[in-house]
This record gives C-alpha cells, sequence and structure tokens, in this order.
C-alpha cells in the first residue's frame, strides 16, 4: 500500500546527489553519464507522459499501468521521488484516492520542474561548476 | 564480428526502458564487461537461441511481449544456457517476487533504486557465481 496521500506531497523532492552519484566528476563533460543520462530521461519522460496521457483519454488502463511503471524506475533510480511516487499511484491505482486526470496533471506539473532543474545541473557540469 | 572480450566477460542485458539500459550498459562498461544489449524480452529470446556466450544475463523483470522472469525460466530449460548466472532488476519491493524470481532460477535479484556502488557489488557477485546457477529440475 501507498504511503502517499497527494501528489502535492512531493513538490520538493528531488535529490540531486543520486544523480550526481552516476558521474565521475573527472571525466569530461563530452563522456559524462550524468548529462547522458539527463539527455535519455527528459526525451523518454516526456514520450511517457505523451503516452500515459492518451492512455488514460482511450481508458486502457493496462497501458496506463504499464507506462507508469516504467516512469517510476527511471525516475526513483535517478533521485527523482516526487514524480515517481506520483507514478507509483497511477500504477497501483485505487479508487477513493486522487483520480487518474488529477494524478497525470501532478506528473506533468512535477516534470515542468525536473525539466527545469535537471537543464540547469546539466549546464553546471557542462562548465564543471563543482 | 570480432570482440576482444571472451565469452565469460560478455553480459547480456534485456531492458526496454532506455534510461535503465543505458545507465546499466555503462556501469557494466566501466567495470570492464562487454554489455549485449536488447531492447525487450523478445529479442533477448531471439539472441538466447542463436548464442549462448554469456558470463551472465541481466534482465528487467517487467517488458513488453516477454518478462524476464519468463527469459530465466526458458534458461533454466535449456543445457546449454543453464549455467549462465542471471539477474533480475525490479522497483517492486515485493517479497513473493523474490521468492519467485528465485525459485524460477534467478541467481541475484536486484531492486531499484540502487546506487552504483550497489550494482557494481551484485555485478561482481553474479559474474563470480557462474558455475553455481541452479538449473531448474525436471518436471
Amino acid at each position: 500500500m501507498s504511503v502517499i496521500s497527494s501528489p502535492n506531497d512531493f513538490v520538493q523532492t528531488i535529490d540531486l546527489e543520486v544523480l550526481r552519484s552516476f558521474d565521475d566528476p573527472d571525466s569530461p563533460a563530452e563522456e559524462s553519464l550524468m548529462i547522458e543520462l539527463i539527455d535519455l530521461y527528459l526525451a523518454e519522460t516526456s514520450r511517457l507522459l505523451q503516452a500515459i496521457r492518451e492512455a488514460i483519454d482511450e481508458s486502457n488502463w493496462d497501458q496506463v499501468k504499464l507506462k507508469s511503471h516504467s516512469l517510476r524506475g527511471s525516475s526513483a533510480n535517478l533521485g527523482l521521488n516526487g514524480i515517481a511516487a506520483i507514478s507509483d499511484l497511477l500504477e497501483h491505482f485505487e479508487e477513493g484516492g486522487p483520480g487518474r486526470f488529477e494524478l497525470m496533471a501532478g506528473l506533468e506539473q512535477e516534470f515542468v520542474r525536473i525539466n527545469q532543474l535537471l537543464t540547469e545541473e546539466r549546464e553546471r557540469r557542462l562548465k564543471c561548476e563543482y | 564480428m570480432y570482440s576482444k572480450f571472451t565469452n565469460s566477460r560478455r553480459v547480456l542485458v534485456a531492458d526496454d526502458d532506455p534510461v535503465m539500459r543505458q545507465l546499466v550498459t555503462r556501469l557494466i562498461e566501466k567495470e570492464g564487461y562487454e554489455p549485449i544489449v536488447c531492447d525487450d524480452g523478445r529479442e533477448a529470446l531471439h539472441l538466447l537461441k542463436l548464442d549462448a556466450g554469456f558470463g551472465g544475463a541481466i534482465f528487467d523483470m517487467m517488458m513488453p511481449y516477454l518478462h524476464g522472469l519468463e527469459l530465466i525460466r526458458f534458461m533454466r530449460t535449456e543445457r546449454r544456457l543453464r549455467r549462465i548466472p542471471a539477474m533480475m532488476i525490479t522497483s517492486e519491493q515485493d517479497l513473493k517476487l523474490m521468492v519467485n524470481s528465485y525459485s524460477s532460477g534467478a541467481t541475484l535479484f536486484l531492486t531499484k533504486p540502487f546506487s552504483p556502488e550497489h550494482f557494481q557489488l551484485n555485478l561482481r557477485l553474479l559474474l563470480s557465481n557462474e558455475t553455481r546457477a541452479v538449473p531448474l529440475k525436471a518436471a
């Protein structure tokens, strides 16, 4: 059972240290695994969000579950705990909690924040500002 | 195709998530092994039918077409694949799933999120365990 009651519980839950732990600060920026993961994550999450939105519109719950599961796994592993938690709620959806459209709005809102923070982190890494 | 790696240093990876796939691939390379990467379970199954030259295999649990668990079950029923140790990666913190994985023939079970150190430790364990992968008993 999830301990989460609302997507709004997670507005501050982005842990950049987790993402940084995958990086070797001594490696040149063009070989940085962190930059690679940021680029892949932003592109893939954008694609997943669109797929989830379409699946909700079509009431295709199996697809919602599958895509939310993917989003949860990669997000959690990169320290993006807020979006991972909302994905978890959507994947294991239960009546009586936030509705699917509300959760979708939470995902999109959180992704805007993530996009901005990861883009800034990417710039810092490129400029070696550590 | 020529490869500088011997079979024991080749690691089969199957994950449908591009982010996790890349992460796992790079961590395997960092340890000096050669990742052989598949985008989903079906592709990995096709490859396993042609090629048994792997020192280990790492599968995501939930993939389209064919789940990681089904791949491991297949490997344990094929004589030439039985000895390849296999690690299951999943975001489910579910004891039943873990038990199910081990009883299906998984050598290790790694839950997400994992740190690079945690992954590397498990990779070393997996590849040092090559001769101990336990085949399923015939029904």
